[in-house]
């Protein structure tokens, strides 16, 4: 941020102000160039002789003591102007001595038109021109009772809210003098030039409002050129010359500095400079930068007030406790002034307790309880805890380590980052406050406070901006927390946007500001991966020890958030009601996908809730909210009341044989119904996935259907369709297009069954290439993503299913449910096939009973494994159809003969 | 080396600045003396013109003392009618003036109809009072001789009549000619009466005596009517005059800025105010002029003429003096603005007593500014050619001159002075200003310029 142009051994600042020791730094080496910014370029400062003082009487003292001998100001509003004789006397000779006013340039107390004046309080010319008219010192060119420019500026300042200022920066309220001084900007110009010529005594001119003052000359008459060529003379060598520009930009973040800094694109040379320097690779400590004040600034502003307004300290033991609350509500020191005045002026003594009434500090950035013990008392959250206080324990220690001086200051510190891995609402962000604290704590930090941005936040849409923008957050978090909330996106956006630059800005300043940064990078476990596999440098500032884990809230914690969403909603419930959410909480947990919202979702379910109840009890508010209210989209986790068996194995026990597959499901059925009854917590009940063993026609896919529709009613599935697919709804011709149908046929299937018939062709290569491997490892991954949301079933013949399942050792441990479906023997064949032409209206005589046992035994013995059971039987349905068709042509319409199959209907065996 | 910026101050703007001397409050240090002798020169005047007119009516009353008795009635009756008319008539008109009132002019202006009116009326009585006279007449003529005696008696009322007309009455400066046709009437009359020629005798004599006693009425109030408008006049002119003296010195008051001025207004008018006051006084000249006395209609043209005129060049003069001397004040307003900006922004410093050209404080205003380098700064407010608004010259005398720091301190001037609502349009030329600007004190002394023109 600072350009050295002199070099040399720096000797050792005095102490000063805090927050800018960087402009102190900057000004002792001598620095030509000196940016300042920050919000606290407006703030009041608490200087180490207890004065209280404002930025431009704090850069005075800065320069002074750094051996500037003259100290100029410009402004856009008061032009030059100065805040000591001295400097007035070196820079004006002959001026000087009629000045009484040691700030001001043109305040002399007979000055034209000081509205302060003496006498009637009117406006009057000073006395060289008082006896020249008719009417004295009388001034006639403003119009009665209208205030000169610098009195509305201070009127303004006054109104909103920050007077002081205002009034300070209006100027001396000469009539019309801002309108002169602002114009007049480009006859400073050679003004400036003369201080800062060659052979004269060192001189700092500060730009005390950089912005503007940029834009005023930019829009003056070619003036902005002269400007930058004014600026690019006193960044360049030259003998005799060691002046130095500080520009204060009064603006919160680079950006705007940057904006002000193109303004002065005309000569390219400066701009380039202004922008090395304000963006410095590595970013450098943000020199220059002055913001909120820290702790032992604000102890001084207490004893400030203590000393001068007589301002009572209740608790010295807890006064540097006091301070670091202070410190942590990151309030600006002018905010700290007035509200330590009005407890002055009240009598009421300082404590933390006296802040937390007044609402100036606030709990939740510092409870009362102690770090550790909010820790204790999050709920669900217990990984989480046991790493925080394993990462607690670590860097105590080592802080007390070095305050020992076991190690020395340049053994580089582990590292204090961290990734926080999980879904949204998982407590993240409270986590990340308390790690601020917990940090504060023990000494890592000296803020503490938490600046949440999300990933995006960080990235612009022109090249460029992204570092500023990225650079002005962690400005803004610095002493304390930068936690980015969907981190990923910085490496998603890596190729195609601006996301690296953003990345790689961040782990410059991760570097350059380790001792006053710790930055947290939350997001989606598995995209959490892929953002610190982007980056090497992201590996190394966010060693997997700092990963942590933050699970889904587990059911009772997630039920307990939706509850005291609707008491804090001023709702209660029925006990019926709290039952229902109590199973559709755990439905929404067992079915709940990727980036679940968590504590988000429970408060969502609550308001929906509430809305439903609000809508019927209208102003009956004192009734509960029962059954009712509950919305519709949550009907589907509410397990109906289960019927006796019949209700849930009538269609099954309806089938014909299939007797061992029967009894498999039927024992399924019952396990899964004593685990939903037992509840056991952590203990998930859901669905399983299963394989069908067996020849084709022995009712899989009906079993299937039956299965999904059981698992319905027994709350495992929302929905309980089925989705049949093979092969060819899988598998796609070209490489990549595979995972996308698989992917898509699974969302069809989702909270229903998916039914891979034939699935062990998955896993053969076909024409040489393997996009059936391709669908099974995507369906893998998101059987197990989508845990209770899908029932996958495969299906196969026996050797061929095993064999499947023995490519690939996923598959296996996935299908836990096996069934078996054995051939049909003779009868069951036949009853299937009566069955068939019964359901056709049709009816067969005894002979044609007789042809088809033979037929069909014949095709079993003739198919072997092929033999296609009820499939086989079905074919025959067929053919006897085609024949009673051929044979009813010559019958008459009314014979009862149309709709019997008879021996001739049957073929050949 | 160049250095001459031009900035013309915008005229409205300039005004509405102006506008503000409306603010200021005259006070007429010499009004109630000027009230006072309005009133004593009116009352002057009219107990001149009483006297007068008694006199006369005295003159004449004695001379129609001698008429027969039945006319003396009749004319005594006429006598007092036009008394009363005069009177009333003099004393409305000094009424008027001795309140200063504005129904002078007024009365002047009706007084014409009004004098007809009253002679018509007269007019109407006579001729009653005459036919009451001839019925009577009438009835007796029974015989010659007491017809011719009638006609005897009539002809010497007639022939009173005529000679108080003649002695008493300036019949021929109201009703030239008249009494000399109403002569010969009466001496035809005469001879008839003597040839005894009664009938005839007497109803000459009848008419003449009437047409003198016309005459006699018309006269007499057209000389009243004469005293009431020289009266009137005298009373606006000396009103006048008054007020031009009392315009001599006026006190301005602003009374929000607690500030107090005198206003020279002969001084700031240019001498105008001098030569209002000289054809004034030519006007009261022509007033008391008894021996071409101005006619009734000089005297109307007078008040409603020309003095209401001058009265209307006053008011300008002083509302021109007041500007002027407001210019003035703002003039150096301005200069000091400027000098002001300069300081502000340049190394230039005020350096030494700022002046008016000629020490004349309706001409240009020049402040001089120096730098360390002895470069120096003129700067001339001046009134532009109507004498009511200004230009301001900035006279650059550098050693080393930049046209565009010129311009950018005759932008910021120009932007300064809008601050102050008075919008102003720089305009810069290059070119060596006269350095004889730069010696202030010969400036100073330099005589007086002329350098307000003359309105209109």
């Amino acid at each position: 941020m600072t350009e050295n142009t002199t070099g040399g051994a720096v000797p050792a600042p005095p102490p000063g102000i805090e927050r800018l020791a960087s402009v102190t730094a900057a000004a002792r080496h001598g620095d030509s160039l000196i940016f300042v910014y920050g919000s606290g370029t407006n703030d009041a400062f608490a200087d180490p002789a207890h004065r209280i003082c404002d930025i431009e009487e704090c850069l005075w003292e800065v320069l002074h003591a750094a051996g500037y001998e003259r100290i100029a100001y410009y402004s856009s509003h008061q032009s030059l102007y100065f805040r000591d004789d001295e400097s007035r006397r070196r820079l004006y000779p002959t001026r000087a001595a009629k000045a009484a006013d040691p700030r001001k340039l043109s305040s002399s107390p007979d000055s034209a038109g000081s509205p302060d004046g003496a006498g009637s309080g009117r406006p009057r010319m000073r006395p060289a021109f008082a006896n020249k008219g008719p009417f004295g010192d009388r001034i006639v060119t403003r119009q009665p009772g209208a205030p000169a420019a610098g009195e509305t500026a201070a009127a303004e300042g006054e109104a909103s809210g920050s007077g002081e200022a205002a009034a300070d920066r209006a100027g001396p309220g000469g009539r019309g003098l801002d309108a002169i001084r602002r114009m007049a900007s480009s006859l400073v110009l050679p003004e400036l030039r003369r201080f800062v010529a060659a052979g004269q005594p060192r001189t700092a001119l500060v730009f005390s409002d950089a912005e503007e003052a940029i834009r005023h000359f930019d829009e003056g008459q070619g003036e902005g050129r002269l400007l930058a060529e004014f600026f690019a003379r006193v960044v360049s060598f030259r003998r005799g010359a060691e002046h130095t520009c500080v520009l204060v930009f009064r603006s919160d973040s680079l950006d705007q500095a940057h904006a002000a800094i193109d303004r002065l694109r005309e000569v390219p040379a400066l701009a380039d400079k202004a922008r090395a320097l304000l963006d410095r690779p590595g970013g450098g400590s943000p020199a220059g930068q002055v913001g909120l004040p820290d702790e032992q600034e604000l102890t001084r502003l207490i004893h400030c007030l203590r000393l001068q307004e007589g301002l009572r300290i209740a608790d010295w033991k807890g006064l540097a406790g006091t301070a670091r609350a202070m410190t942590a509500a990151r309030h600006e020191a002018r905010d700290w002034l007035r509200w330590l005045r009005g407890l002055a002026r009240e009598g009421l003594p300082l404590d933390q307790e006296a802040l937390y009434a007044r609402g100036h500090v606030t709990r939740t950035g510092r409870s009362t309880l102690s770090v550790w013990k909010q820790l204790d008392r999050l709920e669900g959250l217990e990984p989480v805890r046991d790493h925080v206080r394993r990462l607690g324990a670590q860097v105590a220690a080592e802080a007390e380590l070095r305050r020992l001086g076991r190690i020395g200051p340049n053994v580089e510190p582990g590292s204090n980052h961290l990734i926080f891995s999980g879904n949204p609402g998982t407590g993240k962000t409270t986590v990340a406050r308390l790690i601020g604290e917990l940090y504060r704590d023990v000494g890592v930090l000296r803020g503490g406070q938490v600046e949440e941005v999300l990933a995006k936040d960080l990235i612009a849409e022109y090249v460029g901006q992204t570092g500023a923008r990225t650079s002005a957050a962690i400005d803004r978090a610095l002493d304390g927390v930068l936690f980015i909330d969907e981190a990923y996106q910085l490496s998603e956006q890596r190729e195609r946007g601006f996301g690296g630059e953003a990345i790689d800005t961040l782990l410059a300043r991760m570097e350059n500001d380790r001792d006053r940064l710790v930055v947290i990078a939350a997001g989606y476990p598995d995209r959490m991966e892929e953002f610190l596999d982007s980056n090497p440098g992201l590996r190394r500032r966010f060693p997997e020890s700092n990963v942590i884990t933050f699970p889904d809230y587990p059911p009772p914690v997630l039920l307990k958030i939706l509850l005291r969403r609707l008491e804090e909603r001023g709702v209660t419930c029925t006990p019926e009601l709290a039952a229902q959410l109590e199973t559709v909480v755990a439905g929404l947990h067992r079915t709940r996908r990727e980036g679940f919202g968590n504590a988000g979702t429970m408060r969502n379910v609550a308001d929906d809730l509430f809305g439903n109840w609000s809508r019927r009890v209208g102003k009956q508010v004192s009734q509960p909210a029962d059954t009712t209210d509950m919305p519709s989209s949550l009907q589907a986790y509410l397990q109906p009341a289960l019927g006796s068996a019949a209700d849930l194995f009538g269609e099954l026990d309806a089938m014909t044989g299939l007797q061992p597959v029967k009894e498999q499901v039927r024992g399924l059925i019952a396990q899964i119904r004593l685990a939903q009854r037992r509840r056991r917590p952590g203990l998930e009940v859901i669905a399983p996935h299963m394989v069908f063993l067996g020849p084709p026609g022995t009712g899989k896919t009906t079993v299937a259907r039956l299965v999904g529709d059981i698992f319905r009613k027994l709350g495992l599935l929302t929905r309980g369709h089925v989705i049949e697919a093979s092969r060819a709804q899988l598998v796609a011709g070209y490489i990549g297009q595979t995972a996308e149908k698989t992917t898509a046929v699974i969302e069809e299937a989702m909270d229903g069954v998916l039914f891979i018939d034939e699935a062990y062709t998955l896993s053969r290569s076909e024409g040489g290439n393997d996009f059936g491997r391709e669908a099974i490892e995507t369906l893998l991954p998101e059987m197990e993503n989508r845990r209770g949301r899908i029932c996958v079933i495969v299906a196969g013949y026996t050797r061929e299913m095993e064999d499947f399942l023995d490519t690939n050792p996923g598959l296996a441990s996935r299908f836990t449910e096996r069934v078996e479906f054995p051939n049909y023997d003779s009868p069951e064949l036949m009853q299937i096939l009566e069955g068939m032409a019964v359901a056709e209206g049709f009816s067969l005589d005894a002979s044609a009973r007789a042809r088809a046992w033979r037929w069909l035994n014949v095709a079993r013995e003739r198919d072997g494994d092929k033999f296609g059971n009820a499939r086989t039987a079905r074919n025959l349905l067929g053919i006897m159809r085609r024949h009673l068709a051929q044979r009813a042509l010559d019958l008459p319409d009314d014979s009862p003969e149309l709709d019997i199959f008879t021996g001739q209907d049957v073929p050949d065996a | 080396m160049s250095g001459r910026a031009r900035i013309s101050v915008d005229v409205a703007d300039w005004r509405e600045a102006q506008r503000s001397a409306a603010r200021l409050r005259e006070v007429r240090r010499d009004m109630p003396r000027m009230l006072e002798s309005v009133r004593k020169a009116t009352e002057q005047q009219a107990a001149k013109d009483r006297a007068a007119l008694q006199a006369q009516q005295a003159e004449t009353n004695k001379r129609l003392s001698a008429l027969s008795d039945y006319a003396r009635q009749v004319e005594t009756t006429t006598t007092q009618r036009i008394n009363a008319a005069t009177t009333r008539l003099l004393n409305e008109v000094q009424d008027a003036t001795e309140n200063l009132r504005g129904e002078t002019r007024q009365l002047i202006e009706h007084q014409e109809r009004r004098f007809t009116a009253a002679m018509d009326a007269e007019r109407g009585e006579r001729q009653r009072d005459v036919a009451g006279l001839r019925a009577e007449i009438n009835r007796d003529r029974q015989d010659r001789a007491s017809i011719l005696e009638r006609a005897r008696i009539m002809a010497a009322d007639a022939r009173i009549m005529h000679d108080a007309i003649a002695e008493s009455l300036p019949h021929e400066r109201y009703a030239p000619g008249q009494l000399e046709r109403l002569t010969s009437r009466l001496a035809m009359i005469e001879g008839n009466l003597a040839d005894g020629a009664g009938e005839a005798a007497l109803s000459g004599a009848q008419d003449a005596f009437l047409s003198l006693g016309e005459l006699r009425t018309e006269v007499a109030l057209r000389d009243a009517e004469w005293r009431v408008g020289h009266l009137a006049a005298v009373a606006v002119v000396t009103k006048l005059i008054g007020e031009i003296s009392a315009a001599e010195h006026i006190n301005l008051v602003d009374e929000e800025a607690d500030v107090t001025a005198d206003l020279d207004v002969n001084y700031w008018s240019n001498g105008e105010l001098a030569r209002i006051r000289e054809r004034a006084t030519q006007l009261s000249a022509r007033l008391a002029d008894e021996a071409s006395p101005p006619s009734l209609e000089k005297l109307i043209e007078i008040s409603q003429g020309e003095a209401a005129e001058l009265d209307a060049e006053l008011s300008d003069a002083i509302a021109l003096a007041r500007t002027r001397q407001w210019a003035c004040q703002v003039r150096v307003n301005v200069a000091e603005q400027v000098v002001q900006v300069l300081e502000e922004t340049t190394p230039f410093d005020l350096a030494g007593e700022p002046v008016f050209a000629g020490d004349d404080q309706r001409g240009a205003f020049y402040s001089k500014l120096r730098a360390e380098d002895d470069s120096e700064i003129v700067i001339e407010v001046a009134p532009d050619e109507t004498g009511e608004t200004c230009v301001i010259r900035v006279l650059s005398y550098e050693s080393d001159p930049d046209q565009r720091q010129q311009d950018a301190r005759a932008h910021a001037i120009a932007e300064a002075l809008g601050g102050e609502g008075l919008s102003a349009t720089p305009s810069c030329s290059p070119g060596e200003p006269d350095p004889s600007y730069r010696d202030l004190t010969r400036l100073r002394m330099q005589p007086a310029a002329t350098a307000v023109p003359r309105r209109g």
